[in-house]
């Protein structure tokens, strides 16, 4: 019987080919897409599920509280570790772990700049890296620096390098004790190498009992069964009672983040882990279900259309004793065979757009086909696609009366077409709501990098600044200067885009006792705003002669509503500070927030980044040439590296892009399926109504006329599904723009050309198909009726 | 074998109300070939519709082979039909996709007869309606007389007790016609009851008894001799 189903599904698929390539194509886009979705997700969900530890290891976050307001954060203190390890046996394993930092490796003539961790002996027991050579014990030896194999070639040339010694930073030498197989792309935890603390060097031996500021991170592997909120409490009682004295951790609690939320629920507001990327992943799955959904739609729809063919079919069969039950699984026989034929077609179109995915995507797409899982999914596609797209032509052709459908009295009225009439008109609105998301998208990334962020990152190059840089420095930027390359450079800190030091130890004369201001800071020194074309308010630049000197944006002072600034002075890391100028607000960390209170504190003798403003017009490739011949001239024992800031600050514009770019490909190819849909009913609504077309024609109906009656209908629908579709759109898109605080209204604007689009698109498809039937001959099709 | 007593079908529209069949009895034996006669839209065709259990009546009662049928719901009609009963259409009837042998090995399948057991009683069908060299063709590469013989082929493969006709010839030319008809004839004389409607006087003669209808009713009945 089922070899009948599937001989018979597979003589019709061949014997109507343009039905059969429409859906075959449609149901093949819609599961490629669908696949393509899945595997991110399926990456995405299993970001760091290669560690053995996965289910039983958190990173400790603080919600610190300043006055009630709360800020969430992994920084912790460094002896924290021990004292958990000391006090709480539940812990069955604590690492204490650096932020990444970079280190410049040194080999003979060789000099890169890596990135590494610095960790205590305990990392291995928490996270799961590949070892080539070595083991876990070397980190007990403060002179190790363990490798990824990438590290090692690049640094020695080869991983059999065992023993060989390294210069870190120019000032101190480590033995290479182990070798590592790349840490994987989808590890949240990312370094180039790991070097141990060194527990009698004077900054560690500080920072052992030093248990207000706060530099690193914590990891820890918990027995099964601890109850994490209690630990959360034990945690911070610990803390509380090692730290001397109140401060906005103690007033604040802890949380543990599990390592599965690591990277989908990055998120934190008001203390509580809010989610984060976890909300691209889950629009993203329902992008790959309705995209599913509208191939489907497409397969009822043309099925049903073609039911007048098939209608003897049914009756031919009932007469001669098929039940209902028979007809039904034959007809969903074939739409199964039909998923199977574009399942092996979306396989195909996968793995060809397997490179440019992943590519986009910027992640290893890993395909896991030893998962059960995977085939289990694999084998669901395919027969929810087949049962979805086949159930209800499968019920309603075996529905037909025999008797009728024999007599060819069978005519389809209003009943029958509704269903396909409301399935057309969805397919449409889910493909508008998608159009205008993706429009909206991009009017939003448009919008947020054309704001005015108060200084300017075109022209403007990042230097990493080292020892002997900054003790040159004045010679450095002589010699620039004179070149004619640059019109200003200064020093910061901190890279211009980001903040990374926060404070909120501002005294001044006027302070509200009961409000304590956190405040974005960083150290710079001569020519701050002329170098990077900030816009100054008040006051002045910083300039030779300054020491204890401060510049504000123009948020600070309105938060430490200060009248008149200028002068007056403050108090700071125990220094006496004059403000001497107050910059516009500058837009240094997130391009869809508010501007941030900061700080710009004078320091001469900071070593972090030298900012070069190059003038306008040089040839950029002769400048680099030039400010890296400076550079080595000043500290040739450090490679040369920079960076433009334009091109730093539009990283934060990636996940934006990539979700604009998924949302444009996702929507047009789900516009295409539709269209596939709508050109394959028009062609049959054109077949079933030729000779009306004849008959029209002979009575004297113009090609435009005729055009216009057979578009009609159609267009009624997509105007319909516009309707249905703009206040859905509007609401999900304002809902998506809700999480920036910098943002677009979403305009009448964007709808138009969301309703012009369709349309169009539309009118194309019906059009193509119409102006066929509209000028053929009526002589012939009257004859051939 | 079919025992009908006061059998009503009514076709309503918003409009109209269509009386196919009126009060209509009668009965047809075991091994009897009955010819049905009458102008367009007296009913015959509803008749035939519920005696071959693809329509139901709206009143009456509907005996067949000792169980009444009348309100059998459509699973337990298709049951009895598959079992009981073989078409034969005007329009042949066969479905396209399938070839010969396919089209006939259709209503074994539906029976749940083995595969080993349908090849040969199809091969054994094909061979007596002589079509055996065509089993592997399509319906759209035979005539119109080889298809009718496929579809008588399909009609008996079953071994049912009733062969219903609906117009066997109606697309036939006179010689294949005839074929047809002593088809039916030979299988009415292996024991098959036959009931046919035409058009035709010519065919009618094949048959033992004329059923004439008018206005859903039978109006005369002639015994053939």
């Amino acid at each position: 019987m089922i070899k009948n189903y599937f001989k018979v599904a597979w003589r019709n698929l061949t014997r109507n080919k343009t039905f059969s390539l429409i859906n075959v194509l449609g149901l093949a886009i819609g599961m490629a897409c669908t696949m393509l979705i899945a595997l991110w997700v399926y990456n995405e969900k299993n970001w760091d599920g290669y560690h053995k530890k996965y289910d039983s290891v958190y990173q400790l976050y603080v919600n610190r509280n300043f006055n009630g307001e709360i800020s969430t954060g992994p920084d912790l203190m460094y002896p924290l570790v021990s004292a958990i390890q000391a006090t709480h046996p539940e812990v069955q394993h604590a690492v204490t772990v650096s932020f990444p930092g970079s280190t410049l490796m040194g080999n003979g003539e060789t000099r890169i700049n890596k990135t590494t961790l610095t960790v205590s002996p305990d990392f291995f027991d928490i996270f799961t890296f590949d070892f080539i050579r070595g083991n876990k014990e070397v980190l007990k030896d403060p002179d190790a620096i363990v490798m990824t194999e990438s590290t090692a070639k690049a640094v020695f040339g080869s991983t059999d390098v065992l023993g060989q010694q390294v210069r870190l930073n120019n000032n101190r030498n480590a033995v290479v004790k182990a070798i590592l197989k790349d840490v994987p792309r989808n590890s949240t935890v990312q370094f180039d190498g790991l070097i141990p603390f060194n527990p009698s060097s004077p900054e560690i031996k500080e920072a052992e009992s030093e248990w207000v500021n706060c530099s690193y991170q914590v990891f820890l592997d918990v027995k099964p069964g601890t109850g994490v909120s209690s630990l959360e409490s034990n945690l911070i009682n610990l803390i509380r009672k090692r730290t001397n004295g109140e401060n906005p951790t103690t007033r604040g609690s802890v949380l543990l983040h599990p390592m599965e939320k690591w990277r989908l629920f990055e998120e934190f507001r008001g203390g509580k882990n809010t989610g984060g990327r976890i909300q691209y992943v889950n629009l993203f799955t329902w992008v790959a279900v309705v995209i599913l959904i509208i191939a489907c739609v497409n397969f009822m729809n043309l099925s049903t259309a073609r039911s007048e063919k098939r209608a003897r079919e049914v009756g031919i069969r009932k007469t001669l004793g098929s039940g209902k039950k028979q007809l039904i699984a034959q007809f969903l026989s074939e739409s199964v065979l039909l998923a199977l034929i574009s399942f092996l077609v979306a396989t195909a179109v996968v793995y060809a757009a397997m490179p440019s995915f992943t590519k986009l995507l910027n992640i290893e797409v890993i395909i896991p086909y030893s998962e059960p899982a995977m085939w289990a999914i694999v084998l669901g596609i395919i027969l929810l696609t087949g049962f979805v797209a086949g159930g209800y032509p499968a019920f309603y052709l075996s529905d037909f009366m025999p008797v009728k459908v024999l007599k060819g009295t069978i005519l389809q009225g209003k009943q029958a077409v509704l269903p396909r009439k409301i399935l057309v008109t969805s397919q449409f609105i889910a493909a508008i709501v998608l159009i205008s998301a993706t429009l909206i998208i991009y009017q939003q990334l448009q919008h947020v990098k054309k704001r005015d962020i108060g200084y300017d990152t075109n022209n403007l190059i990042q230097v990493k600044a080292n020892k002997d840089l900054t003790k040159n420095y004045d010679a450095f930027r002589n010699e620039l200067q004179q070149s004619g390359v640059l019109s200003s450079v200064v020093r910061t800190s901190s890279p211009l885009t980001t903040i990374l030091g926060f404070t909120s130890g501002i005294r001044w004369q006027g302070a509200d006792p009961n409000t304590q201001l956190i405040i974005g800071f960083l150290f710079s020194n001569n020519d701050f705003t002329k170098t990077l074309n900030a816009k100054l308010i008040d006051g002045r630049d910083f300039c030779d002669g300054d020491s204890n000197t401060v510049i504000f944006n123009k948020e600070a002072i309105r938060l430490m509503g200060l009248e008149s600034p200028v002068g007056r002075e403050i108090t700071w890391a125990g220094r006496q500070r004059t403000i001497v100028g107050v910059v516009d607000n500058m837009v240094m960390t997130s391009p869809y927030e508010a501007a941030s209170p900061m700080m710009v504190a004078y320091d001469n003798k900071w070593s972090g980044f030298a900012n070069i403003r190059l003038n306008e017009g040089v040839d950029v490739r002769k400048s680099l040439s030039l400010i890296e011949a400076a550079y080595k001239k000043f500290s040739p024992e450090y490679p040369f590296e920079f960076r433009f800031i334009d091109d730093e600050f539009n990283q934060k514009f990636l996940n934006e892009q990539l979700i604009g770019k998924l949302a444009v490909i996702f929507a047009g190819l789900s516009i295409f399926v539709c269209c596939l849909g709508l050109f394959g009913l028009v062609s049959f609504t054109i077949e079933r109504r030729t000779k009306e077309i004849g008959i029209r024609k002979v009575l004297g109906a113009s090609v435009q006329q005729v055009l216009v009656l057979m578009s009609r209908e159609f267009l009624i629908l997509v105007g319909l599904a516009f309707l249905v579709a703009i206040p859905a759109a509007w609401w999900a898109m304002n809902e998506w723009l809700k999480n920036f605080n910098y943002r677009i209204n979403i305009g009448a604007g964007v709808f138009l050309l969301v309703g012009s689009i369709t349309l169009i698109i539309a009118l194309v498809t019906v059009g193509l198909n119409a102006s066929a039937a509209a000028l053929r001959n009526p002589g012939k099709t009257l004859r051939s009726e | 074998m079919i025992k009908i007593t006061d059998l009503e079908k009514i076709y309503r529209t918003e409009e109209v109300e269509t009386v196919a069949l009126n009060r209509l009895s009668i009965e047809v034996k075991e091994g009897e070939f009955v010819a049905i006669m009458g102008p367009s839209g007296c009913g015959k065709s509803t008749l035939l519709n519920i005696l071959g259990l693809l329509d139901d009546p709206d009143a009456g009662s509907f005996v067949f082979a000792g169980i009444e049928v009348a309100k059998f719901n459509e699973r337990k009609r298709a049951d009895l039909r598959k079992r009981n009963i073989g078409f034969v259409f005007q329009s042949f009837n066969l479905i396209d996709e399938l070839t010969v042998f396919e089209n006939v090995e259709l209503p074994l399948i539906y029976t749940g007869v083995k595969a080993a057991d349908r090849k040969k009683r199809v091969d054994e069908v094909l061979d007596k309606v002589q079509i055996m060299h065509r089993r592997n063709h399509y319906p759209q590469q035979l005539s119109g007389g080889q298809q009718q013989r496929v579809a008588v082929a399909r009609a008996v493969v079953n071994k049912p007790k009733l062969i219903l006709a609906d117009e066997p010839t109606g697309n036939l030319d006179s010689s294949n016609g005839n074929e047809v008809m002593e088809m039916l004839t030979d299988l009415n004389e292996q024991g098959t009851t036959i009931i046919m409607v035409t058009h035709s006087e010519h065919d009618a003669r094949y048959s033992h008894r004329i059923i004439r209808m008018l206005d859903g009713q039978t109006v005369i009945e002639n015994i053939m001799i």
